[in-house]
């Protein structure tokens, strides 16, 4: 029963993410454009351009190779893996032994580089750029995300497992190593969403560009998703909890998610997109916050 | 105290010095009879020390009739020297499968069986003189094999100090003496700071650089293993054993990582993969040593599964990857990055290769070494917090270090992989090029298979071929944190789970093929000319359009400046060379980089003086 309850909730969870991907996405515009004194488009924009997207005949460069038509669907299939393991509304999915942060960093690499591998397969010169840009700014990125892994590893107890990270984390919420370790990790996502994903895409069309739009509307709903869960775990219901409790975790998630859109929305209206110029010293100070989260949950994990 | 397999491993070691021996004395006999040779009894080699883990024999000596008066050579076969047999062997299968097929080194292939024959000696000596005499007689092969190349008669001097570091080592020296020696092999596998000449010396021929970093660079992590660790003298190591090894391991990955995002041609770029690897190796090493002093087999145990798991990728894909950089230079005529591109279209079995090569090495999941990365970085969880803030710095820069590494891994295969086979060809030799022979690419495939299914599997690898030699090492083997699905930190808890991931991507990847074809998607496409921006097409005398209007693979990292010895200034020269985007650089950035540079230093100054304060 236990098993059967996880995979249920699982695929529930999973039909979610999928479904509220591209509305976050144009919720997102649609406070930006109201912020900005701007009617904006209908939340369900990107659905329908999806939809739009997928009825049309993709064209192909020429000297496109196989690995053009392929990087779509991987891209897709990692983006969806890290979505499936990254809770939402409850505790012990099925897939939870699974739900390991590094794995899922590794996954949304993985996507990027996909992504970075068929920009390059033309051979233009802007999506060449985009690609190396990609490169480029993981590189900064990684080391900022690990120290933050270690950081919570450590106030976790030696693991990084997100469902018991998350457990933890609802024990006492935001103590200060969690606090400099929240402030970290969203300098980077800001910086890791800021240069324009269009350099890279240029070349895709039809049912191809969906799954790459789709798939960038389900990156940052997971980015959202991991803020959400691992640093403000309120109302995640607990492996036991019944359908009231999915429930309650089901709308804290969705406001939860609300807030987050908000948040970034009005950020992006205040500051606009963030400068790849800009990006090292964000990273670095996320480098800087990491490094004072682990040194902190370290010193607090000799006291305890 | 007598076992077949030993003596069955030295008769063929034997065998394999003859077949030297004929090929020097005889020119005559054909590359095929001593390569397929040599493939032959170093792949029957690898069976036996396979069946040796297997069957978990106890270990066994043997003493050779021949050596120096009084100190006959003593071969041993205990747990450790199977597994880096197999590694040495099974690398040497392939590589002289390639040697027959393909290339013809300018010093004919009598050297290969010989190489092959010294590295079996130093992973089977059970005495230091033995082991120094193989390094030396493999080192030495090495060069024998390609003796015109430039920086040859360096990696000769360098095998011959860390045969000779080994043999003084094996004397029972006092402890200190011990870590010093142990920088010999660290140096044939090229630490920090004696690392520079591995990036040149890969520039030899393709079986010469393929024993070098997938056969010897294993043989002499095992090396630093057996002083490190097997050697009575060793139970306790003291505490501050970890520190320097974790700080040389940390600068050769994040310079080895640095190097392949920066390097003008596929040979360097591979020797500085090599100096990443190594590097992590001996972060692995040091955590050990580290989690030893501080009497905690569990975390040795992991870190150690780390270490022999990279030692496993190295040999897979360390010889994999130069036998594809010698396909292409054969097959396209140069290993320079922009003289290349659009192989894919060209040589498609060699670009998959070079794919599953690089990705094998890349810290990308399901990869085997994300796992080797996973492993590290659990380890480093584990380890113990109670030294002052100086070791709590080491820890988070060692956490900053493999994020690095991993994030400069995937530059680094994008960057070789999407220059090298995609985009459009740089020259007419490059849109000319031709795959190799069929039976060269056999070993190739072979490889790039062993690299994907080591990924996949990796839990199952390591339970069998990893776990005997963890168990004769600290007393307490992986155990169940190595199971058919994957890794874990500890017995019943959640970890990596490979095979299932692997699983959940396919099965993901099947959902959006099937929603693909559903009725009223079109998924046949229309071809026509790249879009490109909306430019017109390039005139008739650039038949592969504009050249400086394609990525060269300039700047695919930040440019970190790390001192004349990372880089040389004529590598340097060198980069500057390569046309980046039609004059668009990152200048601006570069200047920007100095912000967090500048934060990072305020803030470990401040730290520091924490500290101080604090211990005053």
């Amino acid at each position: 029963m236990t098993i059967l309850l996880a995979w249920f909730t699982q695929a529930l969870h999973l039909v979610l993410m999928l479904a509220a991907a591209p509305v976050v996405a144009g919720l997102q515009h649609w406070i930006e454009a109201r912020l900005s004194g701007r009617i904006g488009p209908d939340p369900w924009q990107p659905w329908r351009d999806l939809a739009r997207l997928v009825r049309k005949q993709p064209a192909l460069a020429e000297n496109a190779s196989p690995l053009f038509r392929a990087a779509p669907l991987a891209c897709v299939a990692a983006t969806v893996a890290a979505a499936s393991l990254v809770p939402s509304f409850t505790l012990g999915m099925a897939f939870a032994p699974l739900a390991d942060l590094l794995v899922l960093i590794g996954l949304l690499a993985f996507a990027r580089v996909v992504l970075a591998v068929a920009a390059l397969d033309v051979g233009t010169g802007p999506a060449g750029l985009a690609a190396g840009r990609t490169a480029w700014l993981g590189c900064l990125a990684e080391p900022a995300l690990f120290l933050v892994i270690l950081a919570l590893g450590v106030l976790g107890g030696g693991t990084t497992n997100l469902d018991l990270l998350i457990g933890q984390q609802q024990q006492g919420m935001l103590q200060p190593p969690a606090a400099a370790a929240l402030a970290g990790a969203a300098l980077v996502i800001l910086a890791l969403g800021g240069p324009d994903p269009a350099g890279q895409t240029a070349e895709f069309s039809g049912a191809d560009l969906a799954l790459i739009e789709f798939a960038e509307a389900l990156r940052r709903l997971v980015w959202f998703d991991v803020i959400g869960a691992l640093f403000l775990p309120l109302g995640i219901a607990e492996p036991a909890a019944g359908p009231l409790g999915w429930i309650v975790g089901m709308l804290s998630w969705g406001a939860k998610i609300l807030v987050l859109a908000a948040c970034l929305a009005a950020l992006r209206c205040a500051t606009g997109r963030p400068q790849l110029a800009r990006a090292p010293l964000m990273l670095g100070i996320a480098a800087a916050l990491g490094l004072l989260a682990a040194l902190l949950a370290l010193a607090s994990a000799v006291v305890a | 105290m007598n076992d077949p397999i030993l003596t069955l491993l030295a008769v063929i070691i034997a065998a394999l010095m003859g077949l030297g021996a004929i090929g020097a004395a005889w020119r005559k006999p054909a590359r095929e009879f001593i390569g397929y040779g040599a493939a032959g009894l170093t792949g029957m080699a690898a069976l036996l020390a396979t069946a040796s883990l297997l069957l978990g024999n106890a270990p066994a000596t043997l003493t050779l009739p021949l050596g120096l008066p009084g100190a006959a050579f003593r071969l041993g076969l205990d747990p450790l020297a199977a597994f880096f047999a197999v590694l040495a062997f099974a690398a040497g299968a392939a590589i002289s499968v390639y040697a027959a097929a393909a290339d013809n080194p300018p010093g004919g292939v009598a050297p290969l069986p010989v190489c092959l024959a010294g590295l079996g000696l130093a992973v089977l000596a059970a005495d230091g003189l033995a082991r120094g005499t193989g390094l030396a007689v493999a080192g030495t092969a090495i060069w024998a094999l390609d003796p015109m190349h430039r920086a040859g008669a360096t990696q000769l001097g360098i095998a011959l100090l860390a045969a000779a570091t080994v043999i003084v080592g094996a004397g029972a020296p006092p402890p200190a003496a011990l870590l010093a020696a142990s920088l010999g092999p660290g140096a044939l596998a090229g630490v920090v700071p004696l690392h520079a000449w591995l990036m040149r010396a890969q520039r030899a021929t393709a079986p010469a650089a393929a024993l070098l970093s997938g056969a010897l660079v294993p043989v002499a992590i095992y090396t630093m293993l057996r002083m490190l660790f097997a050697s009575a003298a060793v139970a306790a190591p003291p505490t501050w054993w970890g520190p320097p090894l974790l700080v040389l391991g940390a600068a050769s990955a994040v310079a080895g990582g640095l190097g392949a995002t920066r390097r003008g041609d596929i040979d360097a770029v591979l020797g500085a993969w090599t100096v990443r690897q190594t590097g992590l190796m001996a972060i692995g090493l040091g955590i050990a040593l580290t989690a030893r002093a501080a009497d905690l087999p569990a975390v040795t145990a992991m870190a150690l599964g780390g270490v022999l798991l990279l030692a496993a990728l190295q040999a897979v894909c360390g010889s994999l990857l130069p036998l594809v950089a010698g396909a292409i230079g054969q097959g396209a005529g140069t290993r320079r990055l922009d003289r290349l591109g659009g192989l894919v279209h060209r040589m498609p079995i060699t670009s998959a290769c070079l794919l599953a090569g690089l990705f094998g090495v890349a810290a990308l999941p399901p990869g085997a070494g994300f796992a080797a990365i996973w492993l590290l970085f659990q380890a480093l969880l584990a380890l113990p917090r109670a030294g002052g803030l100086a070791f709590k710095l080491l820890l988070c820069g060692l956490a900053a270090v493999l994020g690095g590494a991993a994030a400069l891994g995937s530059a680094g295969l994008l960057r070789v992989f999407g220059v090298v086979c995609l985009g459009r060809p740089r020259t007419p030799r490059a849109a000319a090029a031709d795959e190799v022979a069929r039976a060269a690419l056999r070993p190739l495939l072979a490889l790039a298979a062993t690299a994907a299914l080591l990924g996949v599997f990796v839990g199952p690898a390591l339970h069998v071929l990893a776990d005997p030699p963890i168990r004769a090492l600290t007393g307490t083997g992986l155990g169940s944190r190595a199971t058919l699905f994957g890794l874990a930190p500890g017995a019943g808890s959640p970890g990596y789970a490979a095979l299932p991931l692997a699983s959940l991507l396919l099965a993901a990847a099947g959902l959006v093929l099937w929603l693909r074809r559903l009725r009223g998607v079109p998924n046949r496409a229309v071809s026509g000319p790249a879009w490109d921006g909306g430019f017109a097409a390039s005139p008739a005398w650039l038949p592969f359009g504009n050249p400086v209007t394609q990525s060269a693979g300039a700047d695919f990292a930040p440019a970190v400046v790390l001192g004349p010895s990372v880089i040389s200034a004529k590598a340097r020269a060198q980069a500057a060379r390569v046309p980046a985007f039609a004059g668009m650089t990152f200048a601006a950035v570069r200047t920007a980089l100095r912000g967090p540079v500048a934060v990072l230093v305020v803030m470990a100054a401040l730290l520091a003086l924490c500290a101080w304060i604090g211990a005053t």
